[in-house]
């Protein structure tokens, strides 16, 4: 409904000018007098409003007034610097004042450096809320005064649930400001994410996770991806293909290894999964720690070879578990390969482990230490020769054993290898797919070997948990005391890589959660605000040069998340 | 002759009211016209106020412009 915003009142002139209860001699002269009477009235709402007009627009000319005073001072100021400027002096060329004025105006300290400031804060300034109680002529206040006031509805808010002011199911006068807030609010953070997620760059924390993410993300992609989506499915996919790679690495590192590594390699995953067992309670630590502390051990105590009993003295489980633990393991693995350098460190010499080590770096370390176990284990017991060489090389572990068996541990790494795979073979290893095949070959050497390889294993495992059930019993709990203690601190450098991608997942969306809230908050109430930042972000896409790589950050980051 | 006098009363009644409405009609309609005055007169005088709110923003940007242009200059020498 229009309000007028001046009514010159009465407007009913002639109405109700009679008294009803007064005789009056000469009713037509007491209603021409009455309408004199209003007309008058009418006069004088004319001059008051009239002079409210007057008033308004002498206030307007007044600031115009006042404006182009200003102006015209700045003018003559303007006028006298031009005057004095010297065409001799070197100036800097008309570009370069273009390009640095912006930046110069607000750190220059000069005279008219506050004068600069105002005039760029004018400049600036957007006129906001024109349409509002504030700006609104004193006849319209008194119009809106003269009007109904709403229904105090605010006055139910105590008894709503969802928060909301009754009132402005009435009558919201911030309705539309709320519209286009919200709209621009919704425009900014969209470019903000086309442009690559700009926030998270000026963050600094933020920036070294992505950075971590990045380091690890890098060298493989699709692994990687892989390797995430497994980390949050227990990694059963990085397994197999790690197991398959490691006997063709074995192949063409020593064909005489081969014969040995084939006996083994049905062991190895057999190993892996004993690992696994042990590591069942601690997921990760079995993988990563046994490799790194085993080594240790040996060169420094006498008793390592007791703790690697110890450790298979777990042994009888791990046989049993063999066939079972296998799950675990594979999900541990993933995990592990962050912790393997720290065991090529420990085991130098050995060819094969030392090439598979150095194929798979970190990772491949992890296999390897449960292979010395076995050794170990095996030549107190008397073992089969490979047992044997390797029991007697595993103390050797440290230094460097090129004998084959070494090689065979090293094998057990074969998880490890994953990431190795990629790197020096990746033509071979490629195909994921194909490798499983390979696998049974390699094991069976002929077609159903497979299964007997593991029924040794499983023979010789027996083997050796009985060896190691036979061995004093104060090594194994020694050694699970010691591996127990271990593992912990060894999973930590594993955990603590997850926990930085995963955290990395969480402060992006915490600060998406905290920037929106900020904006809200900033531009509740501020155009100005709001289309500064608008500008901002505007001005930051064309400036942002490296858009390729943060989209691709971006789009990388948007697929994890989701 | 009290009926005709009585007639002629009320005619000259009904004439003076005529005359008397006459005479307020002319200055409601004077009301009016100043009203109306007023009114464009408001609305012409908020027009051109307009105008030169908006030169007077204009040369204030470029007075600021050019201050930057200036002042850049002589802080550079």
């Amino acid at each position: 409904m229009p309000l007028p915003k001046r009514v010159i009142e009465p407007i009913h002139v002639t109405r109700g000018t009679l008294p009803e209860d007064y005789p009056l001699p000469s009713e037509l002269e007491g209603v021409t007098n009455g309408t004199l009477a209003n007309t008058v009235r009418q006069l004088s709402s004319l001059s008051r409003h009239a002079e409210d007009m007057f008033g308004e627009l002498a206030r307007d000319a007044q600031q115009l007034y006042d404006r182009s005073n200003s102006l015209q001072a700045r003018i003559d100021r303007l006028a006298i610097k031009v005057t004095q400027l010297d065409s001799t002096v070197e100036e800097v060329s008309l570009q370069d004042i273009h390009m640095r004025k912006a930046f110069k105006s607000s750190t220059v300290f000069d005279q008219h450096d506050i004068r600069k400031r105002k005039a760029f804060k004018s400049s600036t300034m957007f006129d906001q809320h024109i349409f509002a109680r504030p700006t609104m002529p004193t006849a319209m206040h008194e119009t809106y005064a003269v009007c109904d006031r709403p229904p105090p509805l605010d006055k139910l808010n105590c008894y709503r649930d969802d928060g909301k002011d009754g009132l402005k199911f009435y009558t919201d006068p911030n309705y539309f400001f709320e519209l286009w807030r919200q709209e621009m609010l919704i425009d900014t953070e969209r470019m903000m994410h086309d442009r690559g997620k700009k926030p998270h760059k000026p963050r600094a924390e933020g920036g070294q996770g992505q950075r971590s993410k990045k380091k690890v993300r890098l060298p493989h992609n699709t692994r990687e991806r892989q390797k995430q989506i497994a980390v949050g499915h227990g990694e059963t996919i990085m397994n197999p293909s790690a197991i398959y790679r490691t006997p063709q690495q074995i192949q063409q590192l020593h064909p005489d290894d081969m014969m040995l590594a084939d006996q083994q390699r049905p062991p190895r995953p057999n190993s892996i999964e004993i690992r696994r067992s042990y590591g069942g309670p601690g997921q990760e630590m079995p993988d990563g720690m046994p490799s790194p502390a085993a080594y240790h051990h040996y060169d420094e105590n006498p008793y390592s070879q007791g703790m690697m009993q110890g450790m298979y003295g777990q042994g009888p489980l791990s046989s049993e578990s063999l066939n079972m633990p296998g799950t675990p393991t594979r999900k541990i693995r993933p995990s592990q390969p962050p912790p393997a350098p720290p065991s090529n460190g420990s085991t130098p010499s050995a060819n094969t482990p030392t090439r598979g080590r150095s194929m798979s770096t970190g990772r491949d370390t992890l296999p390897p230490p449960p292979p010395p176990p076995e050794a170990v284990s095996s030549p107190p017991n008397g073992l089969p020769a490979h047992l044997a060489r390797q029991s007697s090389q595993s103390p050797r572990s440290q230094s460097p054993a090129p004998d084959p068996q070494q090689d065979l541990p090293p094998p057990p790494p074969a998880p490890k290898q994953q990431s190795p795979p990629k790197q020096q073979q990746p033509a071979v290893a490629a195909p994921p797919p194909p490798p499983p095949p390979p696998m049974p070959m390699v094991n069976g050497g002929g077609a159903a070997q497979g299964s007997p390889p593991q029924a040794l294993m499983n023979g010789v495992m027996g083997n050796l948990a009985h060896i190691l059930n036979s061995t004093p019993p104060k090594l194994t709990p020694v050694k699970d005391r010691q591996i127990a203690q271990k593992p912990p601190p060894m999973a930590d450098p594993r955990n603590d890589l997850l926990k930085a991608i995963r955290d990395g997942i969480k402060l992006r969306k915490v600060e998406k959660s905290e920037q929106k809230e900020v904006e809200r908050g900033n531009g509740l109430h501020d155009v100005a605000s709001i289309l500064a930042r608008r500008v901002a972000v505007e001005l930051s896409d064309t400036d942002s040069g490296s858009d390729s790589d943060s989209d691709n950050e971006g789009w990388g980051e948007n697929e994890t998340s989701a | 002759m009290s009926a005709p006098k009585a007639g002629e009363a009320v005619q000259k009644q009904i004439q003076q009211d005529w005359l008397n409405r006459e005479y307020i009609e002319v200055i409601t309609i004077s009301i009016k016209k100043i009203t109306d005055f007023l009114n464009s007169f408001d609305l012409s005088c908020r027009s051109k106020l307009a105008g030169l709110n908006e030169k007077l923003t204009i040369l204030e940007r470029k007075i600021d412009y050019l201050e930057a242009c200036v002042t850049k200059g002589e802080t550079l020498t």
